[in-house]
């Protein structure tokens, strides 16, 4: 019979049908009043489009996906402290900061925390003093600043644990307390990373890489040597990058899909749990939980050889994941969780956010839309220095999401099927809502570290330079083809792949203002820098109306 | 509250008037989107995004995949040459110039575009039909077809032309900027994880319905590639080998030659064939086979004669082969 039945016919009985259904349920459901509504299984995508949060017995997780916590109370504004390692400071539940632009708030809701004894806080014994604090500072929107970095070296006159030599400094065999054994901390914010060559699996078998490498720039001496160089005693690669935000990790740690489309591949699994990952935790996605990222801080930058207890290991991730951190109040525009004011912006945009959601179409927006702040606009501001101010975050915004420039040979992206050059915008690549993160995951190069597109990020010669040669056999680099300078081979350093080097994993947004200098390597001192670049490497052409409006919105994230 | 339910309702019923739309299989969309007699020449996309448009339904900028049902639709040309990108609105377009001939490939889509797209600082290699379809920019129209990115880097490609006007398509998919509907978005990644749920579950229950016998998968390949894009389908024949219980799961890679219209043969790496089985072995093992099944993975390092049809042997087989029916 279903075979005589037009499909015209079939698609006006499944309506008939559906919505036969849905009125049952309506009626079935309508006096059973609030608390029984939380439980109705909403497909994820509505969500986003309920017109207020769900309440704290409504957090939980589906397929990654989280829900949001109750909105914090926004108190007081704090101070400008540091948090020591092995201290007794108070961590409030909720805490703002100054910056250059305002206030980033950090909420980790709850009770107050006693950091004496706190694994997050509190030194390993066997290790060089340091603690997860020394590089995730609140202050900095649980990054590290170069502010922070140059306090703690007058404070401590360079004897900090921050500066222990083993990757505080340029090498581990120059003297500590010295500036210019840690020129590249003081001055970008680098802290060094060795990796092991050849690269090693999950298991810590060597790894066939497809190219060979060589140093060919030394400024820091490590590379070359006899200890710590690639041909030294224990084969390492040096390369140095930013450290990168502990914070609203319930939208990084976890994937949105179960490939990685930068691959087509199967997102690494994590070897314990055999959960997969989502490969956005480090630069270079080689952790695949937060629990093995915790556990490669204690050994590779505490320098500990004792693992963390399962009871330490509980307490810090749940304390990690209840971190939530953005800019909570602007200079320029106020109060970011202002009732009423855009959506996206303020603490409790991403306290109480879901994670996990696409941000790319016009009806959901990275940060939702904005339209209150545009003139006009319900809230567009108090007096004429604010709104003029609040207009231009939104015409910062609507050149991060609306105006498309061309993407070119941009690894990551535009060799994965999209052609190159390939026209979109800003929000296309960032395009996870809340975060500006892509999850899928979000490796990509576009030049921050391999030549020639890195003269427009990073023309001084601070940094090693590596010469990578990919083997006959091998896949080359899409656009560097088979012989390709880098200052950071990023991702090759764990594939061993030649079509990866220079692939690092793009950040979140949120709380961006208090943790300059920004890109892996600290070559932009300032958001401004961090615009002209993009500018300068796809030749968007901004003008300087633009630029500052791009400021202005990025300020408010 | 009541605006909740009226929300409820309002996305339940558009659902609903999507029913015969989601209610085909994957593999019978696919299947139509790759057989000409089903296509329907639209220009614009009407009522449809780019998540839920139909896949019989061909927008010209968006071709369909050169296959062996649709490969004869009309004359055949194989080249290899360097792309041609050319700036337009509502969205960028593809060209490549064989023999004196401009030929159009396809406009700039999003990810869903179903033919490669070409990379300045590459060479491509095109196969496919000319098509008897109106011009666009005053170039002959390839559809069916497929473009592939050769690996190694041609500086020589550059050719970028500006704006012109009338050189252009009428309507994209998905033009630069936005998309239109995150909740189709979102719908497709809640489908997904549906199906992965399944494919990861160790207690699946198999599916009545499927009949057992032995089946082939064809997991195709671009002209140098070990990229799996069809992804999909790897998971397909995983769930088709849970259903069916399968005693031997085999994958098998090759690698192939191009006969090109002017004569020539291009043949691609030897490699490939390996790492074309690897990779689809990789994602089948990310998933849960019955405890039982044998999971064989061979390649053959030969490349296929060339033909003229070697779009077909740049592939991987898969072969389940039922177990015994309890």
């Amino acid at each position: 019979m279903a075979g005589r039945i037009s499909p015209c016919a079939m698609r006006v009985l499944g309506f008939a049908a559906t919505s036969l259904v849905a009125v049952i349920l309506l009626a079935a459901k309508a006096d059973e009043g609030d608390a029984v509504e939380r439980k109705v299984e909403l497909p994820a995508s509505q969500l986003d489009y309920l017109p207020e949060s769900m309440d704290a017995s409504a957090l939980s997780t589906t397929r990654g996906k989280t829900y949001g916590y109750p909105p914090v109370v926004k108190r007081k504004y704090r101070h400008d402290e540091i948090f020591y390692e092995g201290a007794d400071q108070i961590w409030q539940p909720y805490m703002e900061f100054e910056n250059e632009y305002g206030r980033v708030g950090v909420s980790t809701q709850g009770d107050p925390v006693r950091t004496k004894g706190h694994p997050f806080f509190t030194p390993a014994k066997d290790g060089n003093g340091r603690a997860c604090v020394t590089c995730h500072q609140p202050r900095d929107g649980m990054g590290l600043s170069l502010d922070t970095i140059q306090r703690l070296w007058k404070e401590s006159n360079g004897k900090a644990p921050l500066f222990d030599v083993w990757d505080g400094a340029n090498c581990p065999d120059v003297e500590q307390g010295k500036p210019e054994s840690h020129s590249l901390l003081l001055e970008r914010g680098l802290i060094r990373i060795a990796r092991p060559w050849p690269p090693r699996d999950f298991a810590g078998n060597p790894i066939e890489p497809e190219f060979d490498i060589e140093v060919v720039q030394d400024p820091t001496g490590c590379n070359r040597s006899p200890k710590y160089g690639l041909n030294g005693e224990n084969q390492q690669i040096s390369v140095y990058r930013r450290p990168r935000p502990v914070a609203n990790l319930r939208y990084l740690e976890t994937p949105r899909v179960d490939r990685n489309a930068k691959t087509m591949q199967p997102m690494d699994r994590d070897p314990v749990t055999r959960a997969r990952s989502s490969m956005s935790m480090t630069a270079d996605a080689r952790v695949t939980s937060l629990r093995m990222q915790n556990e490669n801080a204690l050994h590779e930058h505490m320098q500990s050889t004792i693992g963390w207890t399962q009871e330490q290991l509980d307490e810090l991730l749940e304390f990690q994941r209840k971190i939530h951190v953005a800019a909570a109040y602007s200079n320029g525009a106020g109060d970011l969780d202002e009732p009423g004011g855009p959506k996206g912006l303020g603490i409790n945009s991403i306290v109480t956010g879901t994670s996990h959601m696409s941000g790319t179409d016009l009806d959901t927006g990275t940060f939702f839309l904005m339209d209150q702040w545009r003139p006009g606009g319900e809230k567009a501001g108090k007096n004429a220095a604010q709104r003029e101010f609040r207009a231009s975050v939104v015409r910062g915004y609507d050149l991060f999401f609306l105006k498309p420039f061309y993407i070119s040979e941009t690894r990551g992206i535009t060799d994965i099927r999209l052609g190159s050059p390939f026209k979109q915008t800003c929000g296309f690549c960032h395009n996870t809502q809340l975060t500006g993160h892509d999850n899928v995951p979000g490796w990509m190069d576009i030049g921050t570290q391999n030549f020639p597109e890195t003269m427009h990020a990073d023309k001084s010669h601070v940094l090693p330079m590596f010469k990578v040669t990919c083997k006959a056999s091998a896949r080359p680099h899409p656009y560097l083809g088979r012989t390709i300078y880098t200052r950071d081979p990023g991702r090759a350093l764990v594939s061993g792949k030649c079509a990866d080097v220079g692939n690092v994993v793009m950040q979140q947004f949120r709380g961006i203002a208090a943790r300059p200098p920004y890109y892996i390597n600290g070559s932009a001192k300032t958001l401004r820098d961090m615009i002209d670049f993009y500018d300068r490497r796809y030749k968007i052409g901004y003008t300087e109306q633009e630029k500052t409006d791009l400021v202005n919105f990025f300020s408010v994230l | 509250m009541t605006f909740r339910w009226a929300l409820l309702f309002g996305v339940t019923a558009s659902l609903a008037a999507a029913m015969p739309l989601t209610a085909q299989s994957d593999e019978d969309r696919a299947e139509k989107q790759y057989d000409p007699k089903t296509w329907v020449m639209q220009e614009d996309m009407g009522e449809y995004t780019e998540y839920n448009i139909p896949a019989n339904i061909y927008i010209p900028g968006d071709p369909i995949l050169l296959t062996e049902k649709n490969m004869n639709t009309g004359p055949r040309v194989n080249f290899v040459t360097c792309p041609i990108h050319v700036d337009s609105f509502p969205t960028p377009l593809w060209f490549a110039e064989y023999e004196g001939e401009l030929f159009f490939l396809r406009a700039q889509q999003n990810s869903s575009g179903r033919v490669r797209a070409p990379q300045l600082k590459h060479k491509i290699l095109v196969e496919g039909v000319i098509s008897d379809e109106p011009r666009i920019g005053g170039a002959r129209v390839l559809n069916p077809v497929n473009i592939s990115i050769l690996p190694e880097l041609s500086p020589e490609c550059s050719e970028s032309r500006p704006y012109v006007e009338g050189v252009a398509v009428k309507f994209a998919k998905r033009p630069p900027g936005p998309g239109n509907s995150g909740a189709d978005r979102q719908h497709g990644i809640d489908r997904l994880w549906a199906l992965v749920d399944r494919l990861d579950d160790p207690d699946y229950v198999p599916n009545p319905k499927v009949k057992w016998e032995k089946k082939e998968f064809l997991i195709e390949f671009d002209f140098g590639s070990d990229m799996v894009m069809a992804y999909p389908l790897v998971g397909g024949a995983v769930l088709y080998a849970k259903d069916v219980q399968a005693s031997r799961f085999e994958i098998v890679g090759y690698r192939g030659s191009a006969l090109l219209s002017n004569g020539e043969i291009i043949v691609e790496d030897e490699y490939l064939a390996r790492e074309r089985a690897r990779n689809v072995e990789n994602i089948v093992r990310d998933y849960v086979l019955p405890k039982h099944t044998e999971v064989i993975v061979r390649w053959d390092n030969e490349p296929a004669p060339a033909t003229g049809n070697d779009f077909l042997n740049r592939r991987v087989v898969i072969t389940v082969t039922p177990g015994e029916r309890p």
